[in-house]
């Protein structure tokens, strides 16, 4: 009963549980990164408790591997040492870890997943719950394999109408953030729906769940239909039976309505996610670096969708032009494809899968009064 | 020779094994060259060197001949090459010269192909000959970093690069890589790193506790799907 996530919330608490409520459940998977996983470990030995199950732990290397600095080395050194001794199996060097996460099959419908990063919201498109917690909550939870949510409130998002050409997911989910702010969500549940979501194939639909974050949404979840079942049967190691999940008699905090084909291409300018302004008004303004990759829009179709406008051009001699597929699967994909081809031969960078540019540890670095699209 | 055994010189290479040496192999002579110090590497040009220019590269004819005349040597060094075996220069420096044997089995961290030295196409397609339908070590980094844009796309275009990503090898955009020791690939304390660069001095791929062993592309790969220096012969035809 309720919102999708206090549906799935209830299931899980194995009793109806609604928007305020604290609930303590058990969670299937537990993610960290090369980033996040040191500060688990630290929590975690301070506790001084055994792991309950080391199968929930999942482990990634993508933010700034292979390592760029020395640091990052002994911080990946400590990791693996860690998961040698512990005997963790679920441990992946393929890439962003929220695209690894969905392809080798963590992510179902009705699942319960925590990260140590901020965009494991990502998973919420294939109707999973799933938000970041700090480093430490991580490393306790690997002693409880449990955790403790207060149950949120919901917006819904009724997303309808054809969007126009050159008008992809990203430009909705970019016109949201203008429209609602940095704050405009903050603890809720992001709840999208309608004829627009219902028609988007899953590449599209998780732009929507992965930058919930960005207007401070605890969760942005996306109920599971055919798209998403053809998606985890297809794309992913997930297995059948898969739940059926979807809200029933929700009551919504708020209602937002949006025809998504009013809108034109729109750019996030400098300095936040939410200074938002059609394209065309910033047309023309000299870029030194674009980067085409991230667990935002760096997956098959966003690279077959850049290949095919870059396809027999050549990239501006003074741009540098990275690309950074979001995982391995992803860059065999593009290479069996011919994708690749057409980066290398257009005069891209094409990097190792990776968060790579994004958190400006390594593989792109913007100079003082650089521009980056 | 060691490493201060042709300072200042030039060293001249040649005889039946060079005159049937491919270029890409040729290369990692006047490559490493300066490891013993010497001011330049040289290999008199001849039909190979023709060949390789006018297939290989953008250099246009006509090209100019060229061999030592009367040359007086300040030294002559003999060597056949058919009394080797597999070599791997050992930490700390290039000249701490073992045979392969001696020094298998050592648990390796990361595999480094790439670099000046050996990251050519035909480097890259021997060392996917070995990898190919085989999965590297899963505690072992494997990075591959063609040594160009053009290597890059010539091992694309015939299967390589597909061949390492099946393998579980990290494939990164051409450049010197992790050789360097400021990205892609930085070596921790006590780490241990088996390389087709030409140089493994200490501190240079990071961490002054790490190690670093240089060897073929081929050692590499067989080292690769080990996790620990291997003999590449047993991978091999």
């Amino acid at each position: 009963m309720g919102t999708l996530v206090e549906e799935i919330l209830s299931r899980r608490a194995g009793r109806t549980v609604q928007a305020g409520e604290i609930v303590l459940l058990d969670v299937d998977y537990m993610m960290s990164h090369d980033n996040t996983t040191p500060l688990a470990i630290k929590a975690f030995r301070e506790i001084g408790k055994p792991i309950k199950d080391p199968g929930k732990i999942v482990i990634h290397f993508d933010h700034a591997y292979p390592a760029p600095n020395l640091l990052a080395a002994e911080n990946q050194q400590k990791i693996v040492r860690f998961i040698q001794a512990e005997g963790i199996t679920h441990f992946y060097k393929r890439g962003v870890c929220h695209q690894v996460m969905i392809e080798e099959g963590f992510v179902r419908p009705g699942g319960v997943v925590i990260g140590a990063d901020s965009h494991t919201v990502t998973y919420g498109a294939l109707g999973c719950f799933s938000t970041g917690l700090g480093s430490s909550e991580i490393g306790a939870a690997w002693v409880t394999g449990k955790t403790w949510f207060k149950v949120p409130e919901t917006i819904f998002v009724r997303l309808e109408g054809e969007a126009r050409p050159g008008v992809f997911s990203k430009d909705v989910m970019l016109h949201l953030a203008g429209m609602l702010g940095m704050d405009g969500a903050t603890y809720k549940s992001l709840e999208f729906g309608g004829s627009y979501i219902a028609h988007l194939p899953m590449h599209e639909r998780i732009v929507f769940s992965n930058m919930s974050v960005e207007l401070g949404a605890k969760c942005g979840l996306i109920a599971p239909d055919e798209v998403t079942e053809a998606y985890l049967m297809q794309e992913t190691k997930a297995s059948p039976p898969l739940e059926s999940l979807e809200p029933i008699h929700p009551r919504y905090e708020r209602v937002i309505e949006l025809d998504v084909s009013s809108l034109e291409p729109l750019v996030a300018c400098h300095p936040d996610v939410d200074q938002v302004r059609p394209l065309r008004e910033v047309e023309g303004l000299p870029i030194d670096q674009v980067y085409i990759g991230t667990c935002t829009n760096a997956r098959y179709e966003d690279l077959a969708m850049a290949a095919s406008i870059l396809k027999g051009r050549q990239v501006h001699p003074f741009t540098r032009v990275l690309v950074t597929p979001a995982s391995q699967t992803v860059y065999e994909k593009a290479l069996a494809n011919g994708l690749i081809e057409v980066f290398l031969q257009a005069g891209c960078t094409v990097n190792a899968p990776g968060c790579g540019a994004c958190i400006g540890r390594h593989g792109g670095i913007l100079a003082p009064g650089r521009s980056h699209l | 020779m060691h490493q201060d055994g042709a300072t200042y010189k030039s060293l001249e290479f040649g005889g039946s094994y060079i005159a049937h040496l491919p270029m890409h192999e040729r290369i990692v002579f006047s490559n490493m060259s300066v490891e013993l110090g010497a001011k330049c590497g040289l290999i008199a040009p001849d039909e190979v060197t023709e060949a390789y220019l006018m297939q290989e590269t953008k250099a246009s004819p006509p090209l100019e001949s060229l061999e030592p005349i009367h040359p007086r040597y300040e030294r002559v060094i003999e060597l056949d090459v058919s009394s080797l075996e597999p070599l791997v220069a050992c930490h700390p420096d290039v000249d701490q010269v073992r045979p392969l044997r001696e020094v298998e089995g050592l648990p390796i961290d990361q595999v480094y192909i790439g670099t000046c030295t050996n990251a050519r196409y035909e480097d890259l397609a021997m060392a996917a000959s070995i990898l190919k339908g085989r999965q590297v070590h899963p505690f072992t980094r494997v990075l591959v970093t063609p040594a160009s844009q053009t290597v890059y796309e010539k091992a694309l275009a015939n299967g390589l690069i597909e061949v390492f990503l099946q393998a579980g090898c990290t494939v990164n955009a051409p450049g010197c890589g992790a050789c360097i020791g400021r990205h892609g690939g930085i070596l921790a304390p006590g780490e241990r790193a088996f390389t087709t660069m030409n140089r493994n001095f200490i501190g240079r791929m990071g961490s002054p506790e790490a190690e670093i062993y240089l060897g073929s592309p081929a050692a590499a790969a067989a080292t690769a799907i080990e996790g620990k220096i291997a003999d590449p012969r047993k991978y091999m035809g």
